[in-house]
């Protein structure tokens, strides 16, 4: 027969499950290798909040579709965090200070009826990074600003927008960079209204490629943003509401277009610029026409990061970081999907659909004719794009000064 | 525009060469005619000006500012200062920005107070 207090301890026994179960500081990770299959070899990847949904499509079909398999161990990190990862990686046979990737990341599994990938603990001593994924070029990072950085490959994927975001139900349409420049910089007491809660500023971090490129438009350096750190994008979420009115922050268009209900993008005007433009033709439509042609300066290349080969300098030392990084360009397939149509379909926009280049995160716009320019394929695939564009069969001809590519006459 | 200054000196130099011995109902006449000419003359080369202007590319009041898209209570304003946009080929960053479009877009005054920023000086 149970004692009173064991009995007590006995029927707590399941509330204390239950509260095990729901608290997310204790969990039970398994340690990520082992979520690898021999058949399909373990990369690891880290950076840009921005990219999850496209690694997410990627990482699903190539553990589960594609003949040659490879498991996604992702970890999401700012942008510079992952480029440190990288850059920082120059020891052969271990993580030199900063390199590599420790603690949790997210692992696809073989199981189709994982609907969500699961969470694995990293290496004690970190993982070297296989590819990072950094929505500014290292240079721009505060952490690794001074001599050159070697040793790193960079190659450019698609077009990550980004914008300054308030809540759906806010009254203001718009911001100026100059207002942005007090907003960001000053708070509360510049007095630019509605923006006067700095309880409500809500800041990715200097490390966050929105916060660097917004910084590079409005004139304000690292560590001169004023607000509260807001890391994940859940968090600039939770601040904006904080303040519906009044509260603001920055996101990439990739997660706003999905939310649309619970953030707005605000119209952005650009230091020199007459008027204040969305990222797409209307508040409300999704094909980026702003950004494509000039109007709508806040946006970044996907830099794909790899360590080179030490004894082949141009050849990056990871093939497996190497194949993932061709995915992401959209230059092969992945289990027989279109992997620029996996771009468009995860909110980024491919270069054969920019008219608008830049050397560098630091350079002026300049005009872009792409050599194989798929304007007419990229307003098709996106939700309320034109339509107007004539059909045609691969490799018929279309009127003068027009090609067929993809089964649409594209501009030549 | 040259070519405009001179079509407006022609009349100028006839009106001196019948002012000798004319009456004074004459010569107040003449100079009504000057000054209308005057103004007929600025008011061509204003219009010269304007034209130019329209050549290197920035068109000036957007007046169909009203017919575009999404032009609700979020869209356009109509501004008092109008909107101006470039219409030629834009090579600059600045050309690009301000290129003539059809796409929504919000025109407001700063919300800046002039007592955080007269608006001129370099940001600080």
């Amino acid at each position: 027969m149970w004692t009173k207090p064991f009995a007590t301890f006995a029927a707590s026994l399941p509330l204390a499950f239950v509260g095990l179960a729901l608290c997310p500081a204790v969990s039970f990770a398994v340690p990520c290798l082992n979520l690898a299959s021999p058949g399909s070899p373990a990369v690891y990847v880290a950076g840009s909040t921005a990219a999850e949904p496209l690694v997410r499509q990627l990482a699903q079909s190539l553990t589960r579709d594609d003949p040659t398999k490879l498991t996604i161990i992702w970890q999401m990190k700012s942008s510079c965090g992952g480029a440190e990862a990288v850059a920082r990686d120059t020891m052969p046979a271990s993580c030199a200070t900063g390199a590599c990737i420790t603690g949790k990341a997210l692992a696809w599994t073989v199981d189709p009826r994982d609907l969500q990938p699961a969470e694995c603990e990293l290496d004690l001593k970190g993982n070297k990074v296989d590819l990072a994924i950094s929505d500014v070029a290292p240079s721009l990072c505060p952490g690794l600003a001074g001599p050159p950085i070697t040793g790193v490959l960079d190659t450019l994927g698609p077009v990550s927008a980004y914008g300054v975001v308030m809540a759906a139900q806010a009254g203001e349409t718009a911001i100026h960079a100059e207002e942005a420049h007090f907003v960001f910089g000053v708070g509360k007491s510049a007095g630019v209204k509605p923006w006067q809660n700095d309880a409500t500023i809500a800041l990715p971090g200097d490390n966050n490629a929105g916060q660097l490129l917004l910084g590079q438009q409005i004139k304000l350096s690292p560590g001169r943003f004023h607000g509260v750190p807001a890391p994940t994008p859940e968090d600039v979420v939770t601040t904006l509401y904080g303040e519906p009115a009044s509260g603001i922050g920055i996101l990439p268009t990739t997660l706003v277009d999905k939310r649309r209900d619970q953030v707005k993008l605000l119209a952005f005007q650009a230091m020199l610029q007459r008027g204040a433009f969305y990222p797409d033709r209307k508040s409300n439509s999704f094909e980026k026409q702003n950004v494509r042609d000039g109007h709508y300066p806040l946006w970044g290349y996907m830099h794909l990061l790899q360590r080179a080969d030490p004894a082949n300098p141009t050849k990056p030392l990871s093939p497996n970081g190497a194949r993932l990084a061709g995915l992401l360009q959209g230059a092969m397939p992945v289990a027989g999907k279109d992997t620029l149509l996996l771009q468009v379909q995860a909110g980024f926009i491919p270069q054969c659909a920019m008219k608008v280049s830049r050397t560098s995160d630091t350079a002026p716009l300049t005009p872009l004719v792409a050599p194989l320019s798929c304007h007419c394929w990229f307003e098709k695939n996106v939700p309320g794009g034109i339509s107007s564009c004539v059909p045609c069969m691969d490799g018929k001809t279309c009127a003068a000064g027009t090609a067929c590519r993809r089964n649409l006459c594209e501009v030549q | 525009m040259g070519t405009q200054r001179e079509a407006g000196r022609q009349p100028l130099t006839s009106g001196r060469q019948g002012r000798s011995g004319a009456t004074a109902a004459l010569s107040r006449l003449a100079a009504l005619g000057l000054g209308a000419l005057g103004l007929g003359a600025v008011a061509l080369l204003a219009s010269q000006l304007h034209c130019a202007e329209a050549e290197v590319g920035w068109r000036g009041d957007d007046p169909g500012q009203g017919d575009l898209p999404g032009n609700g209570d979020g869209g356009l304003d109509g501004g008092d200062d109008g909107v101006h946009c470039f219409t030629g080929t834009a090579t600059t960053e600045l050309q690009l920005l301000n290129h003539c479009t059809e796409a929504e877009h919000v025109d407001r005054a700063s919300h800046i107070p002039p007592t955080t920023w007269d608006g001129k000086s370099p940001l600080p």
